[in-house]
């Protein structure tokens, strides 16, 4: 989901400033009025993983890069990594048939994916919960 | 002592009369002539031999470097990365 | 020498000459006295509605857009539907200067004028709203692609980034081609004006037109390769507009339908606007010998035409969003009629739909009062069209949880009202300083229409002035 800074809602004038900015997100600068909001695969992270694999000559090892969200997720429903290695976590995770795309007819190959919730339609079997 | 002619200039009151001037003139072997009308009389131009070749190159030589020039605006996706 | 075509005989009504011609088209400007009361009331609203646009434009620049009523799933608002109104409008006028042109049209002459102005004005209009809502206008130059150090480029793919070639060509195009036409009649104002502070600003502009035969010559074959730059550009702005939509993957967008429906919806609004200014300017100018009813009847038509192929575009709509089965598509129709907005779609469907089918009478097309309505029902009409085709999608997502409702603010009306006191005071502004009728179109036209080649009524030997003139054939206002 996009969105767009109609108006300055963070006010760079504001003091104090660095306090805002550590509370928003002291990673990134922040969004003047007129800059779309939108999520970024934390990339600020993803560069620091690069720049730090790069010092020691080797390639981003799987789940070195965290994104904030998953980081913050108590329930670790969140997984992120390299979809183009074949033995990542998250290449594991989209390969099961519970994995999902939303409006994937749509065509727009969305690189954000979802597992359904597994339900039991069998009332005889339990309880759902 | 008679001084000599350096032009003539004569006024038609007709756009078609202009216009039998003109060849007339031209085959009487005149060259640098012109005519004068405020709105376009076809055919004039012609008959007195101009062709307008240069406005045709002009705007051919123009289309090309536009075209060309607007080819250089396409990103070169080779090279950002 | 060619032969001269037959011509309808009521493209210039009344007993005229060159001579009248020239005096009746050149006193608009050199007599300042020409302009009346409906003149200084036309142009001051227009001034004072462009003031409070400039108020208006002020207190965005400062705030940012957000005073707009755009909310996160209806990013686009009235600003996008303005935008498209204003650019639809400038259609007609290089539709009447290039298609016409080259199909070879004679009445196209003393229209073509002023409807070239008002494609540049309402284009101009047209610019303001995505620059404004670009949110930071001042970095609007980012969607040029110029070498930067950023290392910037726009992304070619974007039919936005389309949209802003598609529309500074046009602009460009029109400004030279309408500058172009002017140059013979700017050298006619010249050689007339007595104030010599005029004669200057007429003589610098006319570039030392003389109107030698070589000059003609290569006049005529320069408007003719301009027009043919244009006539592309007629169908291709429009078009490109329409893929901002089209190219999107949203319901009631995303339409192959959508380029010729929004190209034939240009014209018919662009007539629309024509008509609105050629009925009460001719009568303020007194114009009717050169905008005679059979100009007004033949534009009538081209509305009327114009105006079924859009009504064909709404049924086609309905029926393939329908016959696709498609869920998202049979909704997104249930919603334009019936859903929070259906008001708007009734009432586009009655001024586009039913209101233009009074032009099929001819008592109708050669009543002006009538036409005058039924041009301000197709305006509205085209600017409600607009207003249903991006709001709806917009907030009737796929997904009813990016659902919305957009509620225009005052700041959007005193835009969009602002853009018609900018339109109306550079067009009055235009009428008073350039002469709103080619004037030597006209003059060729005269000379067509009673040359020797070619008698048909007619008993004119037109250079002289004292001589009888162009009689003219029987006008329906004589
Ligand atoms: S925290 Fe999550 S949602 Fe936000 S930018 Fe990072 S990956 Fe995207």
């Amino acid at each position: 989901m996009r969105r767009f800074n109609f108006l300055n809602y963070t006010d760079h004038t504001e003091e104090p400033y660095a306090v805002t900015m550590l509370a928003r997100n002291p990673n990134v600068t922040m969004r003047a009025r007129g800059v779309m909001e939108k999520c970024t695969y934390c990339v600020q992270r993803i560069s620091a993983a690069r720049i730090e694999a790069k010092k020691e000559g080797r390639p981003i090892k799987d789940g070195e890069v965290v994104s904030a969200c998953q980081q913050a997720c108590p329930t670790k429903s969140i997984t992120f990594g390299d979809m183009n290695d074949p033995k990542s976590e998250i290449a594991k995770v989209k390969k099961q048939p519970q994995n999902y795309i939303l409006l994937e007819e749509l065509n727009t190959k969305p690189r954000t994916t979802y597992l359904t919730r597994l339900r039991n339609p069998n009332p005889k079997l339990g309880k759902e919960s | 002592m008679s001084q000599p002619i350096y032009a003539i200039v004569a006024e038609f009151g007709d756009p078609d009369d202009l216009l039998v001037a003109a060849e007339k003139v031209y085959a009487e072997g005149y060259r640098k002539v012109e005519a004068y009308s405020p709105f376009p009389v076809h055919g004039v131009a012609e008959a007195l031999g101009n062709d307008c070749s240069k406005t045709r190159w002009t705007c051919f030589l123009s289309g090309v470097a536009g075209g060309l020039g607007g080819y250089q605006l396409a990103p070169d996706d080779t090279r950002s990365v | 020498m060619s032969a001269r075509e037959k011509l309808n005989d009521d493209l210039i009504l009344g007993k005229h000459t060159f001579r009248t011609i020239n005096d009746k088209v050149n006193n608009v400007v050199l007599n300042q006295n020409s302009h009346t009361i409906p003149w200084a009331v036309c142009f001051m609203v227009g001034f004072m509605l462009l003031q409070l646009m400039g108020l208006v434009i002020l207190w965005l620049l400062y705030r940012g857009i957000g005073i707009w009523g755009v909310n996160n799933p209806s990013m686009w608002g009235w600003d996008i539907i303005n935008f498209v109104w204003w650019i639809g409008i400038g259609h007609a006028g290089t539709l009447i200067s290039a298609i016409l042109l080259l199909l070879k049209q004679s009445w196209r002459n003393s229209i073509n004028r002023f409807a070239e102005a008002m494609t540049l004005f309402a284009v101009a209009c047209a610019g303001l709203f995505p620059l404004l809502h670009t949110g930071r206008p001042y970095m609007a130059y980012w969607m040029f692609p110029y070498p930067n150090v950023l290392a910037m480029t726009p992304n070619f793919r974007s039919p936005l980034l389309w949209d802003v070639f598609a529309i500074s060509t046009y602009a460009t195009v029109s400004a030279v081609f309408w500058f172009l036409g002017l140059i013979p009649d700017l050298a006619s104002l010249r050689d007339k004006s007595k104030n010599p502070i005029f004669k200057g600003i007429f003589g610098a502009l006319a570039m030392g037109w003389r109107g030698a035969a070589s000059h003609w010559q290569r006049y005529e074959s320069a408007y003719i390769m301009l027009a043919g730059l244009s006539t592309p550009l007629v169908l291709s702005v429009h078009s490109i507009v329409s893929f901002d939509f089209a190219v999107a993957n949203l319901p009631g967008w995303h339409v192959t339908l959508f380029p010729p429906y929004f190209v034939a919806g240009a014209v018919y609004a662009g007539f629309a606007m024509v008509l609105t200014l050629a009925i009460p300017v001719r009568a303020w100018y007194n114009m009717k010998d050169f905008i005679t009813m059979r100009h007004i009847d033949w534009m009538a038509k081209v509305m009327l035409a114009t105006g079924l192929i859009v009504f064909y575009g709404y049924l086609c709509e309905g029926f393939f969003s329908w016959y696709s089965g498609n869920v998202f598509e049979i909704d997104m129709m249930r919603f334009r009629m019936f859903g929070p907005y259906g008001w708007a779609y009734w009432m586009l469907i009655l001024c586009n739909g039913i209101v233009p089918q009074f032009l099929w009478f001819p008592k109708i097309r050669t009543n002006l009062v009538a036409l005058f309505i039924i041009c301000q029902f197709v305006s509205l009409g085209m600017w409600l069209e607009r207003f249903v085709i991006i709001t709806v999608s917009l907030t009737r997502d796929f997904l009813p949880s990016s659902w919305g409702y957009f509620t225009p603010t005052i700041y959007d009306i005193g835009m969009f009202v602002g853009t018609v006191g900018q339109f109306t005071f550079l067009m009055f502004g235009f009428l008073r300083v350039l002469p709103m009728i080619n004037n030597f179109e006209m003059k060729e036209l005269l000379y067509r229409m009673t040359g020797r080649g070619h008698h048909h009524g007619h008993t004119a030997h037109a250079l002289e002035p004292d001589l009888a003139g162009h009689t003219a054939g029987d006008g329906e206002e004589h």
